[in-house]
């Protein structure tokens, strides 16, 4: 009975941690798929000239898991004319940001760019797009780097701390 | 008259898990953490065998100036 209990409290605390080093890895992801969004939003509004609601749906049909969503929701959104786009943009931009662990000023650097969207000519899309992706890089860098620091470092932490109060409990 | 060891192997492992803490911490470069958590562990510890320590101090007192 003893022996389950403390098997118990060492799981819980070492899954707590293991989730903590899984959110810092689950930002970096999440904005290296920004980074490969903005890229696909930059050739098909540069080059391609497409609507906007039409570049959602590619970017929905050509991005994985959680971004899907997004972008199909955006495209629907749009289309069904719920409202100024850059209010549907911030609005969905808040849901995303509850599941995929970016922090508030990545988010704020991402509704920054909404709210340029659709307002100037192509020229200035592609500089708004080419500034956004800078900051995405210096963030993504950022987030690498915490990653491999508070990753590994949560993950043991985690563990460790359940075997002590498992101990202080024996 | 020695009673259980149970407490000198608990002491032991709150001892090693503190000192494990305490690596990690310290390489990641959270030094000030890292002395606190000893602390902490220091103290916790302190407080396990505070019982055994008063009975030492009684059967020292009960030898030297016997009384008790």
């Amino acid at each position: 009975m003893k022996v389950i209990a403390i098997l118990m409290i060492i799981a819980a605390c070492s899954v707590v941690g293991f989730e903590i080093s899984n959110g810092f890895a689950r930002r970096t992801k999440n904005l290296r798929l920004w980074k490969d969004a903005l890229r696909i939003l930059e050739a098909e509004i540069v080059y391609s000239q497409t609507p906007i609601i039409q570049v959602f749906q590619k970017l929905s049909k050509q991005l994985p898991k959680p971004m899907k969503e997004l972008f199909a929701q955006l495209a629907k959104e749009v289309a069904d004319e719920r409202g100024d786009l850059y209010e549907i943009w911030s609005e969905k931009l808040e849901d995303f940001s509850k599941i995929s662990h970016l922090k508030t000023e990545d988010v704020e650097i991402l509704k920054q760019f909404g709210r340029t969207l659709g307002k100037y000519d192509i020229l200035q899309h592609e500089k708004q797009i080419q500034l956004t992706l800078t900051h995405l890089d210096r963030k993504a860098a950022e987030a690498n780097e915490q990653n491999a620091k508070f990753g590994k470092m949560s993950r043991a932490l985690g563990v460790l701390s359940g075997i002590f109060i498992a101990l202080l409990l024996l | 008259m020695i009673g259980d060891t149970g407490i000198l192997f608990q002491v032991a492992g709150i001892g090693i898990i503190v000192a494990m803490i305490h690596t990690v911490l310290k390489q990641m470069g959270k030094e000030e953490f890292a002395q606190f958590v000893s602390l902490i562990g220091f103290i916790i510890v302190l407080l396990f065998v505070l019982n055994s320590i008063s009975d030492l101090f009684q059967q020292i007192k009960s030898v030297f100036f016997l009384k008790g």
